[in-house]
C-alpha cells in the first residue's frame, strides 16, 4: 500500500534506492519528508548566504573587514551547511530516485554543483583563505564564477519540482 | 566596486533565473505542464492505492485507460479528513483534474468525490 511503483523504464539501481530503508521511510513518514525537506532549504541558504558574503569581500567590499578573519567564520558555516545540504540532499533523493535521474533540470544542478565545488578549490588555491596573502585577479575571478553558480544552483533545485 | 565582468556574470544569472521557469514542459507543481483550459472529469475503479511522500498517488481505472492520479502530500490528505487507509483498492471514485501534457496518463487532481463528498487537493 505504502510501497512506489518504480517507472517500468527507470535504471535497476535508482529503483534500488528507491527500496532502500531510507527511501521508503522518506515515502512513508509523514513528518520526515517535509523535515528533511525544510533541513535542506536551511542548509542552502547558510551554505549560499555564507559564499555570497565571502565572495563579495574578495571582490572588494567592505575593504576595511579583514579576510582572514571572514574567512575563519565564513568558510566553516558553509563548510558545515554543505555537509548539511548534501546530507538532506541524499535522503531527497532516495525518495523519487528514478524520477530525478530523468529530470534533465536536476541533471544540470549536479553538473554546475560539480562546477562550483572546482571552483571552491580554484578560490582556495588562489586565495590561501586562512593566509594573509593579497587578493589577486584569479581569486576575482573565482569570486565571480562562484557568484553566478552558487545560485544558479539553488535556481535549478527549485525547479526540478516543475520539470 | 564590482568589476564589469562580475557585473555581466550577475545579469547572466539573474537572466537564467527569470528564463528557465517558463521551459517548465511537465510541471510537477506549476500549471502549463498540465491542460489546464480542460477539467478533465474521470469515474471509476481505485486500482492501487501509494499513500506517501512527496505526493499521494492512486491508479484508477476509466475509459479503458488506468489512470495515474496525482493527489496532495499525506499532511495535507490528512487535513483534508482523507487519512491514509481511507482510500482502498476497488472503491468508486470520481476525480475532476487536469492531464499532464507530456504524460497523458498523469492527472493532477483538483477535487476528488468519494461517496457524494467532494474534497479539494489544492
Amino acid at each position: 500500500m505504502h510501497d512506489h511503483v518504480g517507472e517500468a523504464t527507470a535504471p535497476a539501481w535508482t529503483v534500488a534506492v528507491e527500496h532502500s530503508a531510507l527511501g521508503l521511510a522518506m515515502r512513508s513518514s509523514d513528518w520526515l519528508y517535509p523535515a528533511v525537506e525544510t533541513g535542506h532549504i536551511l542548509s542552502f541558504v547558510a551554505l549560499v548566504g555564507a559564499i555570497v558574503v565571502y565572495d563579495l569581500r574578495i571582490l572588494g567590499l567592505r575593504p576595511a573587514v579583514p579576510p582572514l578573519e571572514l574567512a575563519r567564520l565564513a568558510i566553516p558555516v558553509s563548510g558545515a551547511a554543505l555537509v548539511g545540504a548534501v546530507a538532506t540532499g541524499i535522503a531527497l533523493f532516495t525518495a523519487e530516485a528514478s524520477t530525478y535521474v530523468t529530470n534533465a533540470v536536476f541533471l544540470v544542478k549536479l553538473g554546475l554543483l560539480a562546477l562550483a565545488a572546482l571552483n571552491v578549490a580554484w578560490v582556495h588555491a588562489a586565495v590561501r583563505p586562512f593566509s594573509d596573502r593579497p587578493i589577486g585577479a584569479a581569486a576575482r575571478a573565482g569570486a565571480v564564477l562562484s557568484l553566478a553558480l552558487w545560485p544558479t544552483v539553488v535556481v535549478c533545485g527549485r525547479l526540478i519540482a516543475y520539470l | 566596486m564590482i568589476p564589469p565582468i562580475a557585473r555581466r556574470s550577475l545579469l547572466a544569472t539573474l537572466a537564467a533565473a527569470a528564463v528557465l521557469p517558463a521551459a517548465a514542459a511537465r510541471a510537477h507543481h506549476g500549471w502549463s505542464g498540465y491542460v489546464a483550459e480542460r477539467l478533465a472529469i474521470l469515474k471509476g475503479p481505485i486500482r492501487a492505492v501509494r499513500f506517501q511522500n512527496p505526493h499521494c498517488e492512486i491508479d484508477l481505472a476509466a475509459d479503458g485507460t488506468v489512470w495515474r492520479i496525482t493527489l496532495a502530500p499525506p499532511f495535507r490528505m490528512n487535513a483534508r479528513g482523507v487519512p491514509d487507509g481511507t482510500l482502498q483498492a476497488g472503491q468508486e471514485l470520481e476525480i475532476q483534474g487536469y492531464v499532464n501534457r507530456s504524460d497523458r496518463t498523469e492527472i493532477r487532481a483538483e477535487r476528488i468525490v468519494l461517496a457524494g463528498r467532494a474534497v479539494e487537493m489544492r
